[in-house]
């Protein structure tokens, strides 16, 4: 009998290890940017842990001083994020225009706050936004579970002053709505993280 | 006396022992579906980290958001020891705890473990030492790789770990595949003899009560040292920050405490796997053709599954090498 008991022990603590594996926790903030004719795009920051920062902070912080220089910027774009293309940099975009996943980003640029390292970055892709309202599904993922990456508390979401448009957002998982997608290396898939919607609409 | 002939065939103790080695198989079928190579994406690697199309369920995000904060709180602790805190028996015990949550997750050669201990005769001393060993080496490994980075090449250890890291898995799930092969050659061939002779082995009867001979001792220590010498990420990554707080000592102490944790899950995989499939072959009855089937379609059955798992390790590797 106490084989018996043991053996359902373990087999129950087996069951629980069929999940996700991460190695970087990351929090997301997300920015709306307006252009004339609707959203011209998003920024992403991303704030890593301190095991992460740690890693870059000595590889690629070649002064030691906690801080990083254009130079240093542009070696940790070229070592440690640009090969995040592969991935979409992890954005998932869904609008009235379908699914977009990005392959290339803008004005990549990392520092230091708080003891941890940022990355922030800008994600072109214009949403016209016209009569009536505008549903935008903006997510953040880490589809290969090496990350895992939540929203930071304050203001996930930020939409900048505007006479032109004006909006309002969620955040939810939604296991109804899933983000469809294809990615850079032909692969398909279907994922339904917390993802941000936001309804945005055109001043009259 | 032969207890083993004794031993009670029915009852509530039978039935619970039969259900849990269900659940046991059922897990290793269930978790091949997620258990492929992790590469660190942020970094250029031969092997594209492998994509998921499922979610965490809420559950096991809460397995997640638990390791988020043990890894928080462990980092706070090397850093007030970085400045004059006193606080290690915490800090190895925050290391236990993230360990342990870290190997509930895919990964650490659980399957590959569980797979060797479904096809071959083994006890659960056989289980604890295997399960035990193989989280050790995986953090020794780490420890070896991190270290010798530092000190050869202080510059570069994170983006080095990637691509080392990559080339250690690669060897460890060829190697994993040319150990699956050899067990499925093993089965086989004990059939094929059993056919010609028309006598049993009495493989079946090694396999349920755990009778281990030379070859099995030989073929567990190549799953161990195949499978833990690969270094563990998450280990790395503590320890990388341990020294760049300056703290080598206590990165290793770290890495020590962190692969008990990761044992402790290592350990409760292979002894389920070996009472599973014990429960599963008791409730049989002896010597029947049932019995020799089941005897058989497991040798055959987790000597295949460890080629599945080691091919489905080295697909990213392949894919990158074709790319």
């Amino acid at each position: 009998m106490k084989r018996t008991i043991l053996a359902i022990i373990l087999g129950t603590t087996v069951l629980w290890g069929v999940s996700s594996h991460p190695h970087v926790f990351m929090d997301t903030r997300i920015e709306a940017a307006y252009g004339s004719e609707g959203l011209s795009g998003f920024w992403i920051t991303w704030r890593f842990d301190k095991v992460f920062t740690a890693g870059i902070l000595m590889d690629f912080d070649s002064d030691k001083n906690e801080r990083f220089d254009p130079g240093e910027v542009a070696i940790i774009e070229d070592r440690a994020f640009s090969n995040l293309a592969n991935y979409s940099y992890f954005v998932y975009i869904r609008s009235p225009k379908g699914a977009y996943r990005p392959s290339k980003v803008e004005s990549f640029t990392a520092y230091m706050e708080g003891g941890r390292i940022h990355y922030r970055f800008f994600v072109p892709c214009a949403i016209p936004i016209g009569e009536g309202e505008v549903k935008v599904n903006v997510a953040v993922y880490d589809d290969t579970f090496f990350c895992d990456i939540g929203y930071v508390d304050t203001a996930p979401l930020l939409l900048p002053a505007s006479d032109t448009f004006s909006g309002d957002y969620t955040i939810r998982e939604d296991r109804g709505i899933h983000i469809d997608y294809t990615a850079n290396d032909g692969s398909r898939g279907s994922t339904v993280p917390r993802q941000v919607v936001l309804t945005l609409r055109r001043e009259r | 006396m032969d207890e083993s002939k004794e031993r009670p065939r029915s009852g509530p103790g039978r039935a619970l022992i039969v259900l849990t080695a269900g659940l046991a198989v059922l897990f290793l079928f269930c978790s091949y579906g997620r258990a492929e190579a992790q590469g660190n994406p942020f970094f250029e690697s031969p092997a594209p980290a492998a994509r998921s199309v499922s979610m965490p369920t809420p559950r096991l995000q809460a397995l997640i958001d638990a390791q988020r904060t043990i890894r928080e709180v462990l980092a706070d602790a090397v850093d007030r020891s970085a400045h004059g805190g006193r606080d290690v028996p915490a800090l190895l015990a925050l290391a236990f705890a993230y360990g342990l949550l870290h190997a509930l997750g895919p990964g650490h050669r659980k399957v590959a473990l569980a797979a060797y201990f479904l096809a071959r005769p083994a006890g659960p001393l056989q289980g604890v030492a295997a399960g035990a060993s193989v989280a050790l080496l995986h953090a020794a490994a780490a420890v070896a790789v991190i270290y010798g980075l530092y000190y050869l090449f202080r510059a570069t250890v994170t983006t080095t770990f990637a691509s080392v890291s990559s080339v250690l898995e690669l060897a460890s799930y060829a190697a994993i595949v040319l150990l699956g092969l050899i067990l499925l050659a093993v089965a086989l061939r004990g059939i094929v003899k059993e056919r010609k002779t028309g006598q049993s082995s009495g493989s079946g009867d090694r396999l349920e009560r755990g009778v281990v001979g030379h070859s099995e001792r030989r073929t567990l220590t190549a799953i161990i040292l195949s499978s833990g010498a690969v270094p563990c990420p998450g280990t790395a990554l503590i320890l990388i920050f341990c020294l760049s707080q300056n703290l080598p000592w206590i990165g290793v102490l770290a890495a020590l405490a962190m692969s008990l944790g990761m044992a402790a899950v290592t350990v409760g995989v292979s002894l389920a796997a070996i009472f599973g499939k014990r429960g599963l072959l008791s409730a049989l009855p002896r010597d029947s053709r049932l019995s020799a089937l089941f005897h058989h379609g497991l040798e055959i059955g987790g000597a295949v599954l460890i080629v599945v798992f080691g091919l489905l390790m080295l697909s990213p590797y392949l894919v990158g090498l074709a790319a």
